[in-house]
């Protein structure tokens, strides 16, 4: 008996022990490392600020080469990397470049500049012309024909019909009506030039069709908001390949019999948390390889083929983090690896016939962070108040005792949208001044299944999603993280309304916030979003806002996300707010923003606000995005005990001087006057 | 004299009582009712328009009074000499316009400079004293017309047209053109107030004097008759050039709104991608490129050729003149019309008293766009929300802007002496960045004599199109094509001259055919008086131009045949022979004007 109860008395400690590890596990090692460590130097906001010549990179289908852009002032430049070769040409320079598609013979490429499609040629320099005007607000480049060079296709809305049109196009002015319908387009696919399928928004859901002459035959239909997503189309055996969710609660990969409805699970992510997020498919349309976007990334060989390969990148990248762009063939594969271990994105290229590697971008700096102090990074799970379970990540700082630093919480924007495991440079400048981070993945957010979207149940503001982020601090807390006297809540956009909320309805949690382009009353931005919109794109989004945040033509519904906004509650804010704001953003209105800023003044309460008349949504412009590092390091500094660079250049003194609009926290004033590194933690 | 001097004022006072009055109240109420004050550049170019044609009717008014029956025996009669009683007359007539003209704009002007914070410089001043000597100048066009026997000396008055438009280089320009017409008139007045009003000047002088005037007149009528023997017949016709562009000729550019435009000039070009920029071309918007040389402003210039009143904060509507006397800007409040300051080089000055040396402008700046200076050495830009200048762009050491910045909708253009540089507008209006020039153009010396530049944006840059009459030379039109692009290249695609004119020899040279002499002094005047402008011909320009032989040929019959006429005229009436010796040199040198102003001066007036 009393071995019994010795058993049992340690079987009970085992678990408890166990159930401690496993709680604690996820920031173990980085808990470790960020105490093993010595602290970091404070580095300049200019490493965390700097963006990398290299932008948008683009594999040939036939893999023979990659497009790539270099910023060059305020040029970029487009270059053509010759694989067979390995050598490096610069084509032309243009002033902006919106989207970049190779044509389907891989020598010449479709991209959008100011409103117009051109296309140039890949194997000429300075060779590209005009080929459509894209001004028509109603008319959308949609992508290059993947068969045929010169054939392209765009969506236009006739809006004196109310019919939506999908046109195909031909470089040389040529263009052809193949689909008008009352219905948007959703998506579509071709086959030697022809449309074959399309999917398009059907009240609620997504109709999906076959392209018979004039006539679009109904095949499959899926919940517009658990949409499906044709990847290829067997006319032979009349089988659909599709990502979707039917009963599964995660976007999985399906084969459907068109004539029997029967549907076949073809994969699916082993622990059902993920939705997928790319599939690859093989000239005959068979799976080829299936991602998923994990805590960090996930990817499933579908053939003995690419299986090999994937174990040769495995090998090669050693990266919990690698994105795959792969030639038609399937023989060359352009690998970006974005491990949260490295401070800039990585580039590979694997040629499967000879079984050798190139890394094409060696020579372009991808980051200015000193590798040695990049904080560590960790995904982890957290069971909210009302018991689903939740996932986050977390950032430590370097060289402290995690309990004992100050900890910012910094929810991402969206609210459709998320955090992901990739290396993060906004937690990374935050663990540089002694913060740790946490990156809240609520209720809403998307990629993580069809329930952890929709279990918000429109609960913005004081309401469920606050909570999740609330819940998830406390589990931080309860784990040793953080300073429970020393938090923060910092956000974007959606992030910014969190951190709106935290102050209003956390009042005396948060010691800080700080809240770019943040909309205080949802229901306000949703309309705008919704005005402003073009009526081609209006059902884009009109569903989401209506099943997923409120519609905006019932008033009750508006009432209720004002009613429980901080727009209606920002009395109960007593903490230091800083602001930011764009004057030409489209989504959240700079007057919301303004009125946030000028009420909390009104009251005697710290605000501070930058309004930058050339920007939009988000600071894009070098100085405005210092500006934008500034006042958050300074925010927190004065307010936590973490540290900043104080220094200011003249050229941002006098970009502040002009755009800080409201200041009742001296934030200007202490420009002046505060010495660099005046807090240490 | 001063008894016939006071009693012609008297006689004068209540309308220059009223008139003195009345621009008062113009001057004052203007403003007020939104309406321009005196000291902006527009109400600076309709006072001098109003004046001048105000002061012809005042001069032709008060010559008709004089030679009212009853009023000319009276002064005839005075025991005074001719010249004397002109003199009194003229007095008074000066008196009542300096009264009026220059007073009203005196006392307003002091109004301005004592009472508020506008910025009233000596040039203002000077603009009155200015205006005053023009509206002289025309009031005696005005009594001329009535005193000499022929009222078509009237056609002189282009002669003071003529020296109105052109923008003064320098004080010397502005003034000495004006003092040589005051003298004359004045001179010829004196010859034409006699008992009797229908004898002809008699002295040599005089007459050249009158013919010259006249004469220079008479080539715009003659201009003008080329609307009723060519133009407007061809146009009933529905066949004039302008409207049916024939292949071969600069028009054809046009031709379908230029769709084809660089298409046409590139035809026979060898350039491999030319057919690629054409069909680019062909989809792009053109936008004028400024390749003239431009006239700085000038210290001291008259406000009314000012190329931008002054710059105006956008949000706040204050208002920024540039000061010539103090070589700043100076900011009045919009609503309290008080001072908020001044800009200098080194940002704003809140007390004019702080000014240092090293704050002044060095040049009169060229404002333009709402918020740009430019002098011919750096583009700045004023930072109204930081009351600050910053400087944008410099031109490199060796170089010089030569044209004013022009700021379209994508693309702002200036250009250097050696180079056309061109911008992004959204980095122009950027205040915190750099302005990185995205199109420099190189500028070839085929360009050097291009009258008109075009620009069209293609995917990787920008075709420019230079073009003009005399691109290959005099009376050789012609146009390039070149590419520039974002990487900083350019190379040519091709040229055309263009081989067929779009207007007979006879018109495109009826100038100079007509009246050769009249034709290239008034170009040297000009040219002389405003060297910026290139539409007034240098002697070198003049010297190089080789016409056809059949105008010369026309040329030297009309003036030949002009002058035999001219001979035969005055030898049907008895004339002195000094008159007859001028007639006959005018018809020598003016040709077939001379022999018209003779026809309309002399004839049928023994």
């Amino acid at each position: 008996m009393q071995l019994i109860k010795a058993v049992l008395v340690f079987g009970v400690l085992l678990i408890m022990f166990i159930g401690e590890a496993s709680a604690s596990e996820p920031f173990s090692s980085a808990r470790n490392q960020a105490m093993k460590s010595a602290k970091a130097p404070l580095l300049p906001r200019q490493a965390f600020n700097w963006q990398s010549r290299l932008r948008r990179v683009s594999l040939s289908p036939n893999g023979a080469h990659l497009a790539y852009q270099v910023k060059n002032n305020r040029h970029l430049q487009i270059w053509r990397y010759d694989i067979t070769g390995q050598s490096h040409e610069q084509l032309m320079t243009v002033k902006a470049m919106e989207e970049m598609h190779w044509a389907a013979n891989s020598e010449q490429l479709f991209y959008v500049d100011s409103n117009t499609l051109f296309l140039a040629d890949m194997k000429a320099k300075s060779f590209a012309e005009k080929v459509y005007d894209l001004t028509d607000v109603n008319v959308e480049f949609l992508r290059p024909d993947p068969d045929l060079a010169e054939v392209f296709w765009l969506s236009r809305y006739l809006p004196r019909q109310r019919l939506y049109t999908l046109v195909r196009a031909t470089v040389d002015g040529n263009e052809q009506t193949i689909i008008s319908s009352e219905y948007p387009l959703s998506g579509f696919v071709t086959d030697g030039g022809e449309l074959t399928i399309v999917e398009q928004w059907v009240g609620n859901n997504i109709q999906i069709g076959r392209v018979k002459g004039n006539n679009v035959l109904p095949m499959l239909q899926c919940v517009a908001l658990a949409p499906c997503h044709v990847h290829h189309w067997n006319e032979e055996n009349q089988r659909l390949l599709v990502s979707s969710y039917f009963d599964e609660d995660v976007q999985s990969l399906f084969s459907i019999d068109i004539a029997t409805g029967q549907k076949q699970l073809i994969h699916q992510q082993p622990d059902k948390q993920f939705d997928i997020s790319s599939v690859v498919t093989t000239l005959s349309g068979m799976p080829y390889l299936v991602s998923y976007q994990t805590d960090y990334a996930q990817h499933y060989a579908m053939t003995s083929a690419s299986q090999r390969i994937l174990d040769k990148v495995s090998i090669k990248t050693n990266s919990r983090l690698n994105s795959f762009f792969i030639s038609k063939g399937q023989d060359v594969w352009f690998i970006i690896d974005q491990d949260p271990l490295h401070a800039g994105a990585r580039f590979h290229i694997y040629l499967a016939k000879s079984d050798t590697w190139q890394s094409p971008f060696e020579h372009f700096k991808t980051t200015r962070m000193d590798q040695r102090w990049l904080a560590p990074r960790v995904p982890f799970w957290y069971t909210a108040s009302d018991g689903m379970h939740l996932q986050g990540y977390l950032t430590l700082p370097l060289g402290a005792e995690p309990k004992n630093v100050p900890l910012i919480v910094n929810p991402h924007g969206g609210p459709w949208n998320r955090s992901f495991g990739k290396f993060n440079r906004f937690a990374q400048f935050l663990a540089n001044r002694g913060y740790a981070v946490f990156e809240p993945n609520f209720r809403s957010s998307t990629g993580l299944g069809r329930n952890y979207v929709f279990s918000a149940n429109k609960d913005f503001g004081d309401g469920r999603v606050q909570q999740d982020i609330i819940d998830g601090l406390d589990y931080l807390l309860a784990a040793g993280i953080g300073d429970p006297e020393q938090l923060a809540i910092a956000g974007h956009s959606f992030g910014g309304f969190s951190a709106l909320a935290g102050l209003a309805f956390s009042p005396n949690r948060f010691r800080v916030g700080f809240a770019g382009a943040a909309p205080s009353n949802l229901g306000n931005t949703i309309l705008r979003f919704s005005q402003q919109m073009p009526p081609a794109m209006a059902h884009r989004n009109q569903p989401r806002f209506r099943e997923l945040m409120a519609d905006i033509n019932d008033p009750e519904d508006v009432k209720r996300l004002y009613q429980q906004s901080p727009d209606m509650h920002w009395q109960n804010i007593s903490r230091p707010l800083y602001l930011w704001g764009g004057e030409k953003d489209n989504r959240v209105a700079i007057e919301d923003i303004r009125s946030m800023a000028l009420r909390l003044e009104s009251a005697n309460k710290e605000v501070v606000l930058i309004a930058d008349p050339r920007e939009g949504h988000s600071p894009e412009k070098e100085l405005a995005r210092e500006a934008y590092l500034y006042m958050l390091e300074h925010a927190l500094a004065i307010h936590l005990s973490g540290r900043a660079d104080f220094s200011v250049s003249p050229l941002l003194k006098r970009y502040l001087g002009k755009t800080v609009v409201i200041d009742t926290a001296n934030f200007t004033e202490s420009i002046n006057n505060v010495t660099v590194d005046a807090v240490s933690y | 004299m001063f008894a016939l001097f006071s009693s012609e004022i008297l006689r004068l006072r209540k309308g220059a009582l009223i008139c003195f009055l009345g621009l008062l109240t113009i001057y004052y109420m203007a403003p007020k009712i939104g309406f321009w004050d005196i000291l902006h550049r527009n109400m600076g170019f309709l006072l001098t328009l109003g004046f001048i044609g105000l002061s012809l009717v005042f001069g032709i008014v008060h010559g008709i009074l004089w030679r009212k029956k009853s009023f000319w025996v009276f002064l005839i009669h005075r025991p005074l000499a001719p010249r004397n009683i002109y003199l009194s007359l003229f007095g008074a007539g000066s008196t009542v316009i300096i009264g009026t003209v220059f007073l009203s704009l005196f006392i307003t002007l002091c109004a301005y400079d004592g009472l508020t914070e506008k910025v009233v410089d000596l040039r203002h001043y000077q603009f009155a004293v200015y205006i005053t000597l023009l509206s002289i100048a025309c009031y005696m066009v005005g009594t001329l017309t009535v005193l000499h026997r022929s009222k078509f000396v009237i056609l002189g008055f282009y002669a003071l047209l003529t020296i109105f438009f052109p923008e003064p280089q320098n004080m010397l320009a502005q003034y000495a053109p004006l003092f040589l017409l005051l003298a004359a008139l004045f001179y010829l007045n004196l010859q034409c107030f006699k008992p009797d009003l229908n004898q002809p000047i008699r002295s040599s002088l005089g007459t050249a004097l009158v013919a010259a005037g006249t004469s220079y007149g008479l080539v715009v009528a003659l201009i003008m008759a080329t609307l009723l023997i060519y133009h407007l017949p061809l146009t009933i016709m529905g066949e004039h050039p302008d409207m049916n562009p024939q292949k071969g000729s600069m028009k054809y550019m046009w031709k379908d709104s230029f769709k084809n435009g660089i298409g046409y000039v590139l035809e026979d070009s060898a350039h491999p991608n030319a057919g690629h920029y054409a069909r680019q071309a062909s989809l792009a918007t053109r936008q004028n490129l400024p390749i003239q040389q431009w006239q700085a402003p000038r210290h001291n210039q008259l406000h009314r050729f000012d190329n931008s009143d002054a710059l105006i904060n956008p949000d706040s509507g204050d208002i920024w003149k540039f000061s010539h006397d103090e070589m700043l800007l100076l900011g009045v409040d919009k609503v309290t019309q008080k001072s908020i300051g001044a800009i200098g080089l080194n940002g704003l000055i809140k007390d004019i008293n702080d000014v240092l040396v090293e704050d002044r402008f060095t040049n009169i700046p060229h404002l333009s766009g709402g918020q740009y200076l430019s002098t011919e050495s750096a583009l700045y830009v004023v930072d109204f929300d930081t009351q600050s200048l910053i400087l944008k762009h410099q031109p490199e050491a060796d170089e010089y802007y030569k044209s004013s910045l022009w700021v379209g909708n994508d693309f702002a253009v200036i250009s250097t002496n050696k180079k056309l540089l061109m911008f992004d507008t959204g980095s122009l209006q950027d205040d915190f960045s750099e302005l990185e020039v995205d199109h420099q153009f190189s500028f070839p010396t085929s360009v050097a004599d291009a009258d008109y530049a075009h620009g069209m944006s293609v995917a990787d840059g920008y075709i420019l199109l230079f073009f003009g009459d005399n691109y290959f030379g005099f009376d050789r039109p012609g146009a390039e094509v070149f590419v520039t692009r974002l990487d900083g290249s350019s190379e040519r695609l091709g040229g055309r001259e263009f081989s067929v004119y779009d207007h007979p020899s006879w018109i495109r040279h009826y100038s100079f055919m007509v009246a050769p002499f009249i034709f290239v002094t008034e170009e040297l005047l000009m040219h002389s008086i405003d060297p910026f402008e290139t539409r007034y011909l240098s002697a070198e320009k003049l010297k190089n131009q080789k016409y056809p032989g059949q105008i010369y040929l026309i040329a030297i019959l009309l003036q030949v045949m002009s002058l035999v006429a001219l001979w035969l005229l005055l030898n049907r009436k008895t004339q002195k022979s000094n008159v007859r010796g001028t007639w006959l040199g005018l018809g020598f040198v003016l040709g077939l004007p001379a022999l018209l102003s003779y026809l309309l001066l002399e004839s049928g007036k023994e």
